[in-house]
């Protein structure tokens, strides 16, 4: 791969063409995690591969593929940025969960299949997708995401909460669905 | 590490099962197009070609407006012209004599001979006074042009706080009260930083060496922000820190391009009476040339020499009267009968009468006389003159430049001289369609002629010392290229286009 990454930044059409390949699988999986559907995914992705391309030559000595991860997580988190109505849809998600169920830490999704736990993240508002995914995927803390969305420390941790409770709700609703 | 509950263990587990998604076919076809597009960018070629495509299709509007306008004129006039030749009318004057004098017809013979041919032949046809239209509207189109400014190498070096020593000392130390350190400025544009070190680590009020300041200038070579391992740092003295100000530079260019022009003119209503004059199409030449670029910071100052072109076509209508006249000549024959009695018959039957004996004697006498028919025919000339005249010109323009990444912009003004080598001119006459060409430069032709030039221009920097621009220019003359009498304020508008390449010296 090495070598893909030096042809790519000698500018190989091929070279491009096979590191995309081989990694847009993955860093489509990423996207998937903080876009709504496999458009928006796709989007984000778009826009990142050619922010690959176009700054390869400043990529580290470290991992290459972490390196494109990054970039792919960043764009990702510009793309809800764009979005206008974000911080809009974290109020009115506000309201709507108030007073619903208690959080459950014990509940466990092993009879759910991956693709359906994607969905139902998926199906988080935008604002509470991001704080779950940088919280938990990424592993940041809720300093670092208040630093990165410019938001308080107290409002990601309301954010993810509401994120895991909203969460907990689909998963159990669905569960219902199933054993009826 | 982080702790996580079970629910997000347990949702971290199940999402780290994921099988990858494939991406769908068409998202590879959109980066790649997405990166040709981002190229195309990068190199400009798609904003230089959509300026281009806007200034040539202003000038193709410029030239089918004016082009339009001069229709509107022609066949208006044509028009007129038509109904002019149509008047090739006889005069309208006193019937001919047709008086065929019988001479054998004796009942003639006491007929009063009239001379009817008092010729009251006045032509009746009245000649329209013709109307020099002067369509001088100005089409001049906004005054366009281009420069380019290089990047400047000038850098500008923040000064030390506090940086008078209280106290020198010798050996070249001083005491600051304050120092600062480490003072970068940077330049990104022109991939230069320049970098005050204070090597000593000084810290408050403490003594330390002018020569612990050194002035660090790096030059960037394909880096935006970072020097590169390869680059090197100069080390300056601090006291020479301000000759590394580099506000003077300057390029050379050449360039070349197309070029409209359209002639505005007066005629001399002493001279050309019954003429109609009409400016038309505006017709495309061309000019090519260099020239020098000083530069002060962003202030220039441009000259050079270049060769321009400039053509016009007028098309002239002269209206005449032709009168002719048919003169015809005739005799009048006059007899005159004299009977003169020479005797008398008497031998009659009645013996007491007689009857004279005459003879007739006839003397005839002739005058001629001339009589004069007129015809008159108004007689429409059109002839179209191509003239081309061949400058060699030499402006003098001052101008402003503007960066702006990669691109530069500049808008100047100022004047050019122009010397006429040359005027070729082809006379068509499209009656006769005989073309008559001309290559002699007329006496009453100003030979110098002074222009005011207007330009507007962008460019793009293809790298450190080269760029190719692009510049509309307007130019138009201070003074009229003839004479005062052939015309009045005989004046050609050109706009011009240059497309060039320039090369900075740093």
């Amino acid at each position: 791969m090495a070598k893909v990454v030096v042809a790519c930044k000698k500018n190989s059409r091929r070279a491009k063409a096979k590191l995309y390949h081989a990694y847009a699988p993955t860093l489509l999986t990423i996207c998937l995690r903080y876009a709504r559907n496999k458009t928006e995914a796709e989007d984000i992705l778009h826009e990142g591969f050619i922010k690959i391309y176009t700054k390869i030559d400043q990529a580290g000595k470290g991992s290459f593929e972490a390196w494109m991860k990054q970039i792919i997580k960043n764009e990702a988190l510009q793309f809800l940025r764009k979005k206008s109505s974000l911080y809009k849809k974290h109020y009115q998600y506000e309201k709507e969960v108030e007073g619903e169920e208690s959080y459950d830490e014990e509940l466990k999704v092993n009879d759910i299949s991956s693709k359906k736990i994607l969905e139902m993240i998926q199906g988080l508002p935008d604002g509470y997708r991001l704080v779950f995914n940088l919280y938990v995927f990424e592993e940041k803390s809720h300093k670092e995401i208040a630093r990165a969305l410019e938001i308080s420390e107290s409002t990601s941790k309301s954010q993810y909460f509401r994120a895991k409770r909203q969460l907990q709700n689909r998963i159990n609703e669905y569960r219902k669905l199933i054993h009826r | 590490m982080k702790e996580f509950d079970a629910f997000e263990n347990s949702i971290k587990e199940s999402l780290g099962g994921i099988s990858n998604t494939k991406p769908s076919r068409l998202l590879w076809f959109k980066i790649n197009y997405s990166l040709f597009i981002a190229a195309i960018l990068r190199k400009s070629y798609l904003l230089m070609g959509s300026i281009g495509i806007i200034t040539i299709a202003s000038f193709g509007w410029l030239y089918s407006n004016t082009a339009s306008d001069n229709n509107s004129v022609i066949k208006q006039q044509t028009t007129e012209n038509n109904k002019s030749l149509n008047q090739n009318n006889k005069s309208n004057f006193s019937p001919a004599i047709n008086s065929n004098i019988d001479n054998d017809n004796p009942k003639n013979i006491n007929q009063e001979l009239t001379n009817n041919s008092k010729i009251n032949s006045k032509p009746q046809n009245t000649i329209a006074d013709v109307k020099t239209e002067n369509k001088t509207k100005n089409t001049a189109p906004t005054p366009q042009n281009i420069t380019n400014n290089n990047t400047s190498k000038s850098i500008s070096i923040a000064t030390l706080q506090s940086s008078k020593p209280i106290n020198k000392t010798n050996n070249n130390k001083a005491i600051y009260l304050t120092t600062s350190t480490n003072l970068i400025t940077e330049n990104p544009k022109n991939n230069e930083f320049t970098k005050v070190v204070n090597e000593s680590n000084s810290s408050k009020d403490k003594t330390i060496n002018f020569s612990d300041y050194r002035v660090q200038k790096a030059s960037i070579i394909g880096s935006s922000f970072f020097p590169s391992p390869d680059n090197k740092i100069h080390d300056y003295k601090y006291s020479s820190m301000h000759n590394y100000k580099r506000d003077f530079f300057y390029d050379y260019e050449i360039f070349m391009g197309p070029s409209i022009n359209k002639s505005v003119f007066e005629l001399n209503a002493n001279n050309i009476t019954d003429s109609e004059l009409n400016k038309t199409s505006t017709l495309a030449s061309y000019h090519f040339g260099g020239n020098i670029n000083l530069y002060y910071k962003n202030w220039f100052i441009r000259s050079g020499i270049n060769y321009n072109q400039i053509k016009e076509e007028i098309n002239f209508t002269t209206t005449s009267l032709n009168i002719d006249s048919t003169i015809q000549y005739y005799t009048i024959f006059s007899n005159t009968y004299i009977w003169d009695t020479i005797g008398w018959n008497t031998n009659l039957p009645n013996a007491n009468d007689s009857i004279p004996i005459v003879t007739l004697d006839v003397q005839q006498t002739s005058s001629q006389n001339k009589l004069t028919n007129y015809d008159s025919t108004i007689t429409t000339q059109k002839l179209q003159y191509k003239n081309t005249y061949s400058c060699i010109n030499i402006p003098l323009i001052i101008g402003r430049k503007f960066n702006y990444h990669s691109f530069y912009f500049d808008v100047a003004a100022g004047v050019s001289w122009a010397h006429i080598t040359n005027i070729e001119t082809h006379i068509l006459d499209s009656q006769s369609g005989e073309v008559i060409t001309l290559t002699q430069t007329s006496d009453n032709i100003k030979k110098d002629i002074f222009n005011g030039v207007l330009s507007i221009g962008v460019g793009y920097q293809l790298n450190e010392f080269n760029s190719i621009f692009l510049r509309p220019e307007f130019q138009y003359n201070f003074n009229s290229i003839f004479d005062k009498a052939s015309f009045n304020n005989y004046k050609v508008y050109q706009m011009r286009i240059s497309f060039g390449m320039r090369y900075s010296m740093k």
